[in-house]
């Protein structure tokens, strides 16, 4: 099989995963949260710094740690989308056009807002779910840890290559346009 | 592109059309389209020995320099 055949067979089958993830991730999201107070402790670790356990959480808590949730996982959507996107041309068989570069380029920005939003999803959990402790007892949190730092760069990495991608685009543009 | 492809004119010369020049050089009929409209960016001395060879011309009789008075086309870097 040439690389083209290649390229459009294995694109295929990560922009149907992409695109699955889309909507499976929001669920799963939506999911964790509505069956939150019945999970066994291990799996709300993490939540709240120093290994703080999470009691069992009021409505409107449950609530706000969904629509806090949604902050990163909305941008990680976005960037999913671009990754759906990305693929769905390579299976077309279009590798260097106009459309690939802005594909990688918005996919870029958005691994670097994955980073801040996840940067303020620390201080926003907190405070969803120690809103209804009484007074003296509630968190708040804010913290920068090396996966922030790490989604950062990689971010920034993926600009570089859409810049690479951009210099591929330009010569095929002139290899298209020599005769 | 101040270099002027005058195809049109030598096909007209010796009677000729495009899609048989195509055929015989060995080039798709959309190529020597983008020829003969000036888009194209570049030539390969092969084709253009082939279309000097088909239309018994000189490289001179086809390409012309014509200095671009304005530059406001040129794409943006």
């Amino acid at each position: 099989m040439s690389n083209v055949g290649k390229i459009k067979r294995y694109s295929r089958r990560f922009r149907r995963l992409f695109q699955g993830l889309f909507y499976l991730v929001p669920l799963l999201i939506g999911a964790y949260w509505s069956i939150f107070n019945w999970l066994p402790a291990d799996m709300k670790l993490g939540l709240l710094p120093g290994g703080v356990p999470v009691s069992e959480l009021p409505l409107v808590s449950l609530a706000l740690g969904f629509v806090v949730s949604m902050v990163p996982v909305g941008v990680a959507m976005l960037g999913i989308n671009y990754l759906a996107r990305l693929f769905a041309l390579y299976e077309e068989g279009r590798i260097f056009t106009g459309d690939n570069v802005r594909c990688l380029r918005n996919l870029g920005k958005t691994m670097m807002a994955w980073c801040a939003a996840g940067i303020l999803f620390d201080p926003l959990a907190s405070m969803a779910l120690t809103m209804h402790h009484p007074p003296g007892q509630r968190i708040l949190t804010i913290g920068l840890g090396s996966p922030d730092l790490t989604t950062f760069l990689v971010g920034g990495m993926i600009m570089v290559v859409a810049w690479v991608m951009d210099e591929g685009r330009r010569l095929q543009d002139e290899q298209n346009l020599t005769v | 592109m101040a270099i002027i492809v005058n195809l049109d004119v030598m096909l007209a010369r010796r009677k000729m059309r495009s899609r048989e020049l195509a055929r015989r050089i060995g080039i798709t009929e959309q190529n020597l389209s983008i020829l003969k409209t000036g888009k194209a960016k570049a030539i390969r001395l092969a084709t253009l020995e082939a279309i000097c060879r088909h239309l018994d011309c000189q490289p001179g009789d086809l390409l012309e320099f014509r200095e671009e008075t304005n530059r406001a086309d040129e794409p943006d870097e």
